[in-house]
């Protein structure tokens, strides 16, 4: 069965990849963004306290280097973000474009059509932020061990098994929403807000730290920013902790996926 | 005029969860970089901001520069948007046919936009207020509101660039936006100016932006009109000079695409 | 053994989402169907809009579960195999945006066989084979963005043929075509049973085009059909009466209602307030429907004997005709 479903797996990557091509102002746009906010954090830093460190995040989060702590912040945001903006938007655009439906009259396996999505995402992303880095180091005289950062990913990879989770979950609800545009952007900005990417979630107020604790994302981010500042062992809490969000998003994705794939079989993709 | 504007706004409220949308973002991207000036600091005082703004409270700081630069891209956004959005429904053609004077027309087709937009703004700004505890009293109130209302007649004149623009290249909403957020790291909105090199303060210093969020700031800090002057003269000059340029572009605009037409999409 | 067997079909949609602990209204589009469908047969599903037709397809094709009664395509149970399903069959659905515009036509067969399971080795050959029948290969490595609205549903035939399926669903397959694309489609409509030994499943609602391809019609309205034979043995049942037409002016169509006489408004045009009318009217009785008509208020324009069409059939059947 698996060897079947590589061909599809690879055309449905392939396909988007195609499509992806064709627009290529997102390219630039999604470079800039990046860079925007980097630039941002480093020129506030700057321009509040003259220095490159700040003794105050030090005795929050352990980082000195404002920089770095805002870099890997963002890198675990855009990735994240992967799955959720990328997935929901993927399967939005072929409920606009009309073509959700010949892949899903398809004998292909649903799952396959799903994770050729999603797989191409996490291609792209990578590159992005190796890109990223690279650029960040050149312009910005970023100190990251990279070693230590090679160590996180498989932290990486557990959160992100949260955020494929919450993803599908959002996918799935999306398709039958009027107008989902909107929907989508005020679950991006909220994942935003609360992923703790270019702040510790201490300076929060309660109600919204707790929120921030409850979404896969600043779990992923307070994990990865122990281990690569301190190692594994001292990172043990957010790791457990981080498994237990992690499995609960798996599990509520898969029912709301299959909810919605029920869905789709009773009142019919809704067509615009 | 009324009657655009109107179905500008109904088009608008059609879909309320847009303007929540809407509002979400605002707050997001303004609150990200707050906390995060925070963090660094420890606190929300900065003595290095104070010595080189005259402003030492960040969160006030960036609550100014923000709402500003709101104020500022909401014309340019108008525009673009709207221009845009009547080539693509085709009507663009029959609205200039129509004896409504070209210029009257855009401005209408705006303001609908910009009126929302702004009131988003408000929304946020006071959102901002009171998440932050900004101190605010009647007397900075109304001072600062001859100056927005100065600065938006600069921001309208300046915007105008790009309704003239966006006649000649059509699908210029990306750029417009580029341009956008560009300005964000010229007029000095979320850090001091004084860390950017000299060409780009001197840049900055060409942007009506960067004049109305100095002298915004200064009312906040109880400094009077007088002590402020020289700002206030750049954004009247700069508020003069960008209307006749924009003029001049836009009437250029319109003369050529008269002669290669408007083009649809 | 036939292709499609159909038995008491039915489908409600519920007219909102249904989430749990809330009660919604469900509405009936399929009212219980039967039919079959031989393999090698052309079978057409005839009916206005709204009539169910496209919700039989999406059922047959597995794209939409059953509310009741059941349904086998080539043996396997629509409910149980849906893959299997899947595999032997293929579709062109309605609408210009099914396929990937931005994409190239050739991007686009690649992509289909591909999700289709067609065997590596023959990928190129078939793809190569569809292109040059539906006359795109010349064309192949443009973007489907750029196609005419014909070009495109040449695309999506081609697309629907990539399995080699066995049956064919097509709906609305000559909807919104000029004329030209459109007898293309019919012709290779025919071609396809006649030379290819397909079996295909259209709906309709274009009455000539029912009659000119299909070898068996069934007319469905409200969710049930209501008449199914040849398009001869349906004509039959009107043989013994005329059709006529009459263009009348100043004449309010909700008054046909109370009529004696089962007359439909084929056409309507607002701005000269003019109607076209049909039935079916045993030629003692034309008098009678003339002065009826014109002690309603009718100017008559002209009457004319036309030979019996389905339309005719349809308007027997519901007293209404069947229009855009």
């Amino acid at each position: 069965m698996v060897a079947t479903e590589l061909r599809p797996l690879w055309a449905v990557m392939v396909k988007n990849w195609r499509i992806f091509l064709s627009y290529k102002i997102w390219f630039v746009s999604d470079i800039l963004m990046g860079l925007f906010f980097v630039a941002q954090a480093l020129l506030i830093g700057i321009g509040l306290t003259g220095e490159r460190n700040s003794p105050a995040l030090q005795k929050l989060t352990g980082y000195s280097d404002y920089v770095a702590f805002a870099v890997l912040g963002l890198m675990v945001l855009f990735f994240g973000l992967t799955f959720l903006s990328g997935f929901v938007w993927n399967v939005v655009d072929e409920l606009y474009a009309g073509t959700l439906e010949y892949n899903f009259a398809a004998p292909m396996r649903r799952p396959t059509f799903f994770l050729g999505n999603v797989l191409l995402r996490i291609v792209m992303t990578l590159i992005y932020l190796i890109f990223y880095l690279v650029l960040f180091k050149f312009l910005f005289n970023l100190h990251l061990n990279f070693l230590a950062f090679i160590k996180a990913v498989p932290v990486l990879l557990i959160g992100a098994l949260g955020m494929i989770g919450l993803g599908m979950a959002a996918a799935g609800v999306v398709l039958y929403l009027r107008d989902p545009g909107p929907f989508i952007t005020v679950l991006e900005m909220l994942v935003f807000a609360l992923s703790g990417a270019m702040y510790p979630l201490s300076i929060l107020p309660k109600g919204l730290q707790i929120m921030a604790k409850a979404l896969p994302y600043a779990p992923t981010t307070d994990a990865i920013r122990k281990v690569v500042a301190f190692g594994y062992g001292s990172a043990k809490n957010e790791i457990v902790y981080l498994i237990v969000i992690s499995s609960v998003y798996v599990l509520f994705g898969y029912v709301a996926y299959k909810w919605s794939e029920k869905q789709a079989r009773v009142i019919g993709l809704k067509s615009y | 005029m009324l009657a655009v504007m109107e179905k500008e706004l109904r088009m608008f409220f059609r879909y309320p969860l847009r303007v929540v949308s809407s509002i979400i973002v605002g707050i997001v991207f303004l609150v990200q970089f707050i906390f995060f000036g925070q963090a660094v600091l420890g606190g929300r005082y900065s003595s290095m901001l104070a010595a080189s703004t005259g402003m030492g409270d960040y969160p006030t700081y960036a609550l100014i520069g923000y709402v500003l630069w709101w104020l500022f891209t909401s014309p340019i956004e108008a525009y673009i948007f709207g221009i845009r959005r009547e080539l693509q429904r085709g009507t663009l053609e029959i609205n200039m046919l129509a004896p409504l004077r070209t210029i009257k027309f855009l401005i209408g087709l705006s303001l609908g936009w910009i009126l929302i937009d702004n009131v988003l703004m408000g929304v946020v700004f006071l959102f901002g207020v009171c998440l932050f505890k900004i101190p605010l009293s009647w007397g900075i109130i109304l001072k600062a509101v001859p100056i927005f209302m100065l600065a938006f007649v600069a921001f309208l004149g300046f915007g105008m660039i790009f309704a003239g623009l966006v006649m000649l290249f059509k699908n210029i909403g990306a750029l417009g936006q580029i341009f956008e957020f560009l300005v964000m790291f010229l007029s000095g909105v979320f850090f001091p100016l004084n860390v950017m090199p000299y060409w780009v303060r001197a840049v900055g210093n060409a942007i009506p932006l960067t004049h109305a969020i100095n002298i915004v700031r200064g009312v906040f800090v109880g400094k009077s009109y007088a002590e402020m002057a020289s700002s206030l003269q750049a954004l009247l000059l700069l508020s003069t000079a960008y209307w006749l340029i924009s003029y001049g572009i836009f009437r250029w605009a319109e003369k050529i695409t008269r002669v290669v037409g408007y083009g649809g999409y | 053994m036939n292709a499609i067997e159909v038995r008491e079909l039915k489908k409600s949609y519920p007219k909102k989402i249904p989430l749990p602990l809330r009660r919604v209204e469900w509405i009936e589009a399929v009212k219980g169907i039967s039919f079959e469908v031989k393999k090698g047969e052309l079978f057409g599903l005839l009916g206005p809009n709204g009539a169910g037709k496209t919700t039989t397809i999406k059922m047959l094709t597995t794209l939409l579960e059953p509310t009741g009664g059941e349904a086998k395509i080539l043996g396997y149970d629509i409910k149980r195999d849906a893959r299997e399903i899947r595999k032997r069959i293929n579709l062109v659905a309605e609408g210009e945006r099914t396929l990937y515009w931005r994409l190239s036509a050739y991007e686009n067969l690649k992509y289909f066989s591909r999700i289709y399971y067609v065997p590596k080795n023959k990928e190129k050959g078939r793809i190569e084979e569809l292109l040059k029948l539906v006359g795109l290969w010349e064309r192949r490595n443009d973007l489907v963005m750029g196609f005419s609205r014909g070009m495109k549903q040449r695309l999506a035939i081609a697309k629907a043929l990539i399995n080699d399926p066995e049956v064919l669903f097509l709906d609305e397959p000559t909807l919104g075509l000029d004329v030209q694309s459109a007898l293309f489609v019919r012709e290779f409509i025919k071609k396809l049973v006649e030379e290819h030994k397909k079996t295909v499943l259209l709906t309709t609602h274009y009455m000539a085009e029912a009659e000119e391809l299909c070898d068996r019609i069934a007319i469905i309205d409200h969710g049930k059909i209501i008449a199914l034979d040849t398009p001869e043995g349906l004509k039959r049942m009107i043989t013994d009466e005329d059709a006529v037409e009459i263009k009348v002016k100043d004449f309010a169509p909700s008054k046909l209602e109370r009529s004696p006489f089962r007359m439909a408004v084929v056409k309507e045009d607002a701005s000269t307030n003019m109607l076209l009318l049909r039935g079916q009217v045993v030629e003692e009785e034309l008098p009678k429907l003339v002065e009826w008509l014109v002690r309603r208020g009718a100017k008559i324009l002209s009457v004319e004997q036309k030979e019996p069409t389905l339309e005719d059939v349809f308007i027997k059947l519901t007293g209404r005709a069947i229009r855009d």
